[in-house]
């Protein structure tokens, strides 16, 4: 009797857990796709979906192919691998810092790779896109190294490392400030992508950041497991035979690279990192096998429409995509704070 | 470091109101210019556009052949295959260059109100920050880029596959060197040639009526509460200079984010006692002007200039935001402030 009544219970849970997958994987993917048509299809000039197309295939329409693929498409697949990249970046803070409030941004990151930039920057103004992404990557990289030397205490401690992070970000942050307040205009100029913005990226910044962003995501993803099993705490993943430190290391190196990468050719964009990995734990909860992908979707989405918005909101004036990712962010992060509370 | 770029932008915008503000004020030299034929000074346009009247006589009008090779002023060889039918200036200087060999530019920067043609040109944004959709879209087969302000848009401006030519003003000199550069670009050789010398001869011709003694000249950029003197270096102060002008803030060291500018302390300025002091003020329009702010400023009453109200208001329009062609002008100009 009891078997007879169960059945057709766990036959539509089950229906009713692949819905909710499907809803969690499928809405973030359609929106990024729409995010993608999008930001192909609209921009300060006007053309119709054939021209598009046209543009897309190069057929025959020399203008729309300039301005479709020498212009957009770079634009879309760079604030793709910005988004993605801060998305996970953030969800890997998160995890290892056990910290909501953690990401890139906050915990200096994207500061230690800005600073670099900056620096090499006011150097030589002729510092090639290519060179631009390992610069950046080095910095953040030591700013991870410092964040994490800082923290060491015969082990790093979750909150140490956050509060460690906090004041590391608003040290490098005055350092960034002071190297663009001392700058002549046209170096200011070279410098003001760092306010978070795609202006004149192209296909040269893709090529020079891809691989970056493909190593940092990889190795995000093979952390993946790893990182669910230290998010039962130090001493459950110890007795689990999970070496901490060296999960905790790698974490923040991906985490790096990511934010490295990233701030190479968008600057300093804030808010993706805190609130992308929240909302891809609401859509699949902690695993961080399904919610590391996730993230790196929806951040995806984020940062191409907050960069569609940049471009079209004022034309033909940008706005900072940085300013475009906190407007959006923002309320939308102190909603969910508040209704899952 | 948001917060510079912000006010960076802040400021920026800014100048480009006052701008707006600027050209409405000169409104008087435009309809002058108009009525004269067109492009640069009302001079230079009226023997450009009759070639064969006095000046025009001495230079041979040169075809120029194509493919050309040229080195623009950014010191980069650009090689252009056929004359240039649809240019794009996207630079306040770059689009007075290209008017003042008798042009036309499909785009301006947001800015420009000079010459009055160049208005209905299509708006492609700031100067720092054009619209690179907006360029390609106007199908140019020449970009005319500011060898100054816009280096940094180098590889973006060239990606979109049309040659571009670097010109700009950061020195008088630099203005005939980059009139003749687009003359020949343009196939309009005769008009930049005559542009350029009519540049040159008003230089030698107010020099050699210099008087013996020269004034100690204190140029000065920014608001009221902050602002930073010209160098030599700078575009204003080379004018200033040419014209045998004592700049105070010669030998400074550069301080604030235009090249060519220092900051003084006021302690500087009483004990170098400036006879005349010129101010462009940066701000929204309506607010005080460096002028009046320093006229009724208890500290600078000793200041000669001050007590011999020798202060001025010069334009920031032609000597900071769109420094070239108009040259002549601001030579002219400037001769009267210091030798009145």
């Amino acid at each position: 009797m009891s078997i007879v009544a169960a059945a057709p219970r766990v036959r539509s849970e089950r229906r009713s857990t692949a819905a909710r997958t499907l809803l969690a994987w499928g809405a973030p993917l359609a929106l990024l796709a729409l995010a993608v048509v999008l930001g192909l299809s609209l921009g300060a000039v006007t053309l119709s979906p054939a021209r598009v197309l046209n543009g897309l295939l190069d057929r025959n329409d020399p203008l729309a192919h300039t301005i479709v693929w020498d212009l957009r498409m770079p634009r879309v697949l760079l604030a793709l691998l910005v988004g993605a990249s801060l998305g996970v970046a953030g969800a890997l803070l998160q995890g290892v810092t056990r910290n909501p409030l953690a990401d890139p941004h906050i915990l200096g990151l994207t500061a230690g790779g800005g600073l670099a930039a900056s620096v090499a920057i006011r150097v030589s103004q002729d510092v090639p896109a290519a060179a631009l992404a390992p610069i950046a990557f080095g910095g953040a990289l030591t700013a991870a190294a410092l964040l994490y030397g800082l923290s060491w205490r015969g082990g790093v401690s979750p909150v140490r490392l956050a509060l460690s992070g906090v004041a590391i970000a608003s040290m490098l942050t005055s350092a960034i400030t002071m190297i663009l307040v001392t700058s002549n205009l046209t170096t200011q100029a070279s410098l003001s992508f760092l306010a978070g913005g795609l202006f004149g990226r192209g296909w040269d910044e893709f090529y020079a950041v891809w691989p970056y962003v493909t190593a940092g995501l990889v190795a995000a993803l093979l952390l993946s497991r790893d990182m669910n099993i230290l998010s039962l705490g130090d001493e459950a993943a110890q007795s689990l035979g999970l070496s901490v430190e060296r999960t905790r290391v790698f974490a923040i190196a991906a985490a790096a690279m990511l934010a490295g990468a990233a701030v190479s050719v968008a600057g300093m964009v804030a808010f993706v990192g805190l609130l992308i990995p929240h909302l891809a734990r609401f859509l699949t909860g902690d695993d961080h096998r399904s919610l590391l992908p996730l993230s790196a979707i929806l951040g995806a989405a984020l940062v191409v429409y907050a960069d569609l918005l940049a471009r079209v909101v004022d034309k033909p004036v940008e706005i900072p995509l940085g300013i475009v990712t906190a407007i959006v962010g923002a309320p939308f992060l102190l909603y969910m704070v508040r209704w899952r509370a | 470091m948001r917060h510079g770029v912000k006010l960076l932008s802040v400021l920026a915008l800014g100048a480009m109101v006052l701008a707006a503000a600027c050209g409405g004020t000169s409104d008087g030299d435009k309809t002058k210019t108009a009525a004269a034929g067109g492009a640069t000074t009302p001079g230079a346009t009226q023997s450009a556009a009759t070639p064969g009247t006095t000046a025009a006589a001495t230079t041979a009008a040169k075809a120029t052949t194509y493919p050309l090779t040229v080195t623009d002023m950014l010191g980069r060889s650009v090689t252009i295959a056929a004359k240039p039918v649809a240019v794009a200036a996207i630079s306040p200087t770059t689009v007075e260059y290209v008017f003042a060999v008798g042009a036309t530019s499909k785009t301006r920067s947001t800015s420009v109100k000079f010459p009055d043609a160049a208005t209905s040109a299509k708006d492609i944004g700031p100067s720092y920050q054009p619209n690179l959709e907006l360029i390609a879209a106007e199908k140019p087969d020449l970009i005319v880029a500011d060898s100054v302000i816009q280096p940094q848009l180098l590889e973006s401006l060239t990606g979109l596959g049309v040659p571009v030519v670097y010109v700009g003003a950061q020195v008088f000199t630099d203005v005939p060197k980059g009139l003749r550069i687009i003359g020949e670009v343009l196939d309009a050789q005769a008009a930049g040639e005559l542009a350029a010398t009519k540049l040159e001869k008003t230089l030698s011709n107010l020099k050699a009526k210099l008087p013996a003694e020269k004034p100690t000249v204190l140029v000065l950029n920014g608001s009221p509460e902050d602002f930073y003197a010209a160098k030599p270096e700078s575009y204003v102060g080379d004018l200033v200079q040419l014209l045998g002008g004592n700049n105070v803030a010669k030998g400074a060291p550069d301080v604030g984010r235009f090249p060519g500018y220092t900051k003084l302390s006021l302690e500087t300025i009483l004990t170098s006692k400036p006879d005349v002091v010129l101010s462009i003020t940066a701000g929204p329009p309506g607010g005080t002007t460096l002028t009046a702010s320093l006229s009724s400023n208890p500290a600078w009453a000793d200041v000669p200039a001050v007590q011999n109200k020798r202060v001025s208001e010069i334009s920031l329009v032609i000597y900071l935001q769109a420094p070239g062609p108009r040259a002549g002008d601001a030579l002219t100009e400037l001769s009267k402030l210091l030798y009145p």
